[in-house]
């Protein structure tokens, strides 16, 4: 078992604070990722198919079809 | 097989995306539809820098049904880019043949994860987190700086799942 004075806890904070900040403003969802999880076909413009919501393999999915 | 003559695009565009530089990623699964062609090979794929028209775009797609074929010909066009409309998969294979075609292992009707790179002109399309690319593409026929949407992409005779899409643009490159 380790034991941590308060100092040592205290250094290791001010070393994750920044890694934490860099992370927040550079990582992917600072970037601006978009996600799809196409449960549903809300959101799809279909051009010459059929778009269903169902289940394949046990997941949620969408469906096309000709 | 897709009609090598007249050209009828299957796509579903995800409304609101507007993508040029970056990556995409999906789970697809394609199958031959029942009773469809002989030729049906599950044609499922992604379609991205889709333009308004939506016969506009390249994409990447997969033959699930050639990835375990007994035919070494039909296994080398598992995975496949095109850029509608000029350039269709019949013009590639007779003009530039293997250049845009690749292998990769599939299972039909099977959840399959892909990854689509772009940077300017060129795009790598990762299958079923594979640390190389299946297929690299260096020359995008949009050229490097198209802007467009994201679509779901099948071909004829193909029932084809998609799930979990995700779209992230590249990061800007920092100013001088």
């Amino acid at each position: 078992m380790l034991n941590y004075t308060n100092s040592e806890t205290r250094r290791i904070l001010l070393l994750l604070v920044p890694a934490v900040a860099l992370w927040l403003t550079a990582g992917p969802v600072a970037q601006g990722v978009q996600r799809y999880a196409l449960e549903t076909t809300a959101g799809l413009r279909a051009s010459n198919v059929t778009v269903e919501a169902v289940l394949h393999q046990g997941r949620q999915a969408v469906r096309l079809t000709m | 097989m897709p009609s090598a003559g007249a050209v009828v695009d299957y796509l579903a565009v995800i409304t609101g995306t507007s993508f040029q530089d970056g990556t995409i990623e999906a789970e697809i699964a394609g199958a031959p539809q029942a009773g469809a062609a002989e030729g049906a090979r599950g044609f499922v794929g992604i379609a991205f820098r889709v333009q308004e028209d939506l016969r506009t775009y390249d994409a990447f797609y997969l033959r699930p049904t050639n990835g375990r074929a007994d035919d070494q010909v039909r296994r080398n066009h598992s995975a496949q880019y095109i850029s509608h409309p000029a350039w269709t998969w019949s013009r590639f294979r007779t003009e530039t043949p293997e250049r845009y075609e690749s292998y990769v292992d599939l299972v039909p009707g099977e959840w399959t994860k892909i990854r689509i790179d772009v940077r300017g002109a060129q795009a790598r399309l990762f299958v079923r987190d594979q640390a190389q690319p299946t297929l690299i593409v260096n020359d995008l026929k949009t050229g490097a700086g198209t802007r467009g949407a994201v679509a779901l992409w099948i071909d004829t005779g193909t029932e084809a799942h998609f799930r979990n899409v995700s779209i992230s643009p590249a990061a800007a490159a920092p100013g001088r």
